[in-house]
């Protein structure tokens, strides 16, 4: 794989576990509790998450790249949705804004930009090259890193919603 | 059953790092079919979830 797309990859997932680690710090610090419609935006992310884990451990791969945008897509609409609900004038948005915008807000931005990026690697990706994987000891740490975080979302809403959907 | 949408994801990363390509790429479009559902059943009020 080239260096700058392999670098791409390992950046997504920490970019994206910052912001799954910033939001359990909104839910653990501020107890605001996530709602269904954030839940399901987190499954996005991971999504995305385990898509460029796969172009790290198996090469890149077209594949690979429409698991991250069947991803983005979910996690997109969800959040379009979430916004939809809270945007007529004099209804209260939901959670607390981060830089004047909410945070199901910044998370329809991130999966747009997420889209964004597969586009411009598939248009970049030559064709007939699924490259090879990589393995050093960031993709371990960022591998590593997105398992915890997946583990401590599933814990974290089966002692919130245990066998619901959440909300009910 | 919220949950299990990470569980499964968890279970797809694990499958990605022991060289289990198609098991991890099956349990991510299991999850992302189940958070599919999940959402369809709020919008068509199916699951009656008060979000």
């Amino acid at each position: 794989m080239p260096r700058i797309e392999t670098l791409l990859n390992v950046l997504i997932i920490y970019i994206l576990a910052a912001i799954l680690l910033a939001a359990f710090g909104v839910q653990l610090f501020l107890n605001e509790k996530p709602c269904p419609l954030c839940l399901l935006q987190r499954v996005g992310m991971l999504g995305i998450a385990a898509g460029a884990l796969l172009n790290l451990n198996f090469g890149s791969s077209p594949s690979h790249y429409g698991i991250i945008l069947l991803s983005s897509l979910m996690g997109g609409i969800v959040a379009l949705r979430q916004i939809a609900l809270h945007i007529c004038p004099g209804s209260p948005s939901f959670g607390i804004p981060v830089l004047g915008l909410s945070l199901y807000t910044w998370s329809f931005f991130i999966f747009v930009c997420t889209i964004a990026w597969v586009a411009l690697n598939l248009f970049t990706m030559k064709p007939n090259s699924e490259t090879a994987p990589v393995n050093d000891k960031w993709v371990n740490s960022a591998f590593l890193l997105i398992l915890l975080i997946t583990v401590a979302n599933a814990f974290s809403t089966f002692q919130q919603c245990r066998l619901s959907t959440c909300g009910e | 059953m919220m949950a299990a949408l990470f569980v499964v994801l968890t279970l797809s990363m694990m499958a990605a790092f022991y060289h289990y390509r198609n098991t991890a790429i099956a349990l991510v479009l299991t999850s992302l079919l189940l958070a599919t559902l999940i959402f369809w059943g709020h919008a068509t009020d199916e699951l009656k979830i008060n979000w």
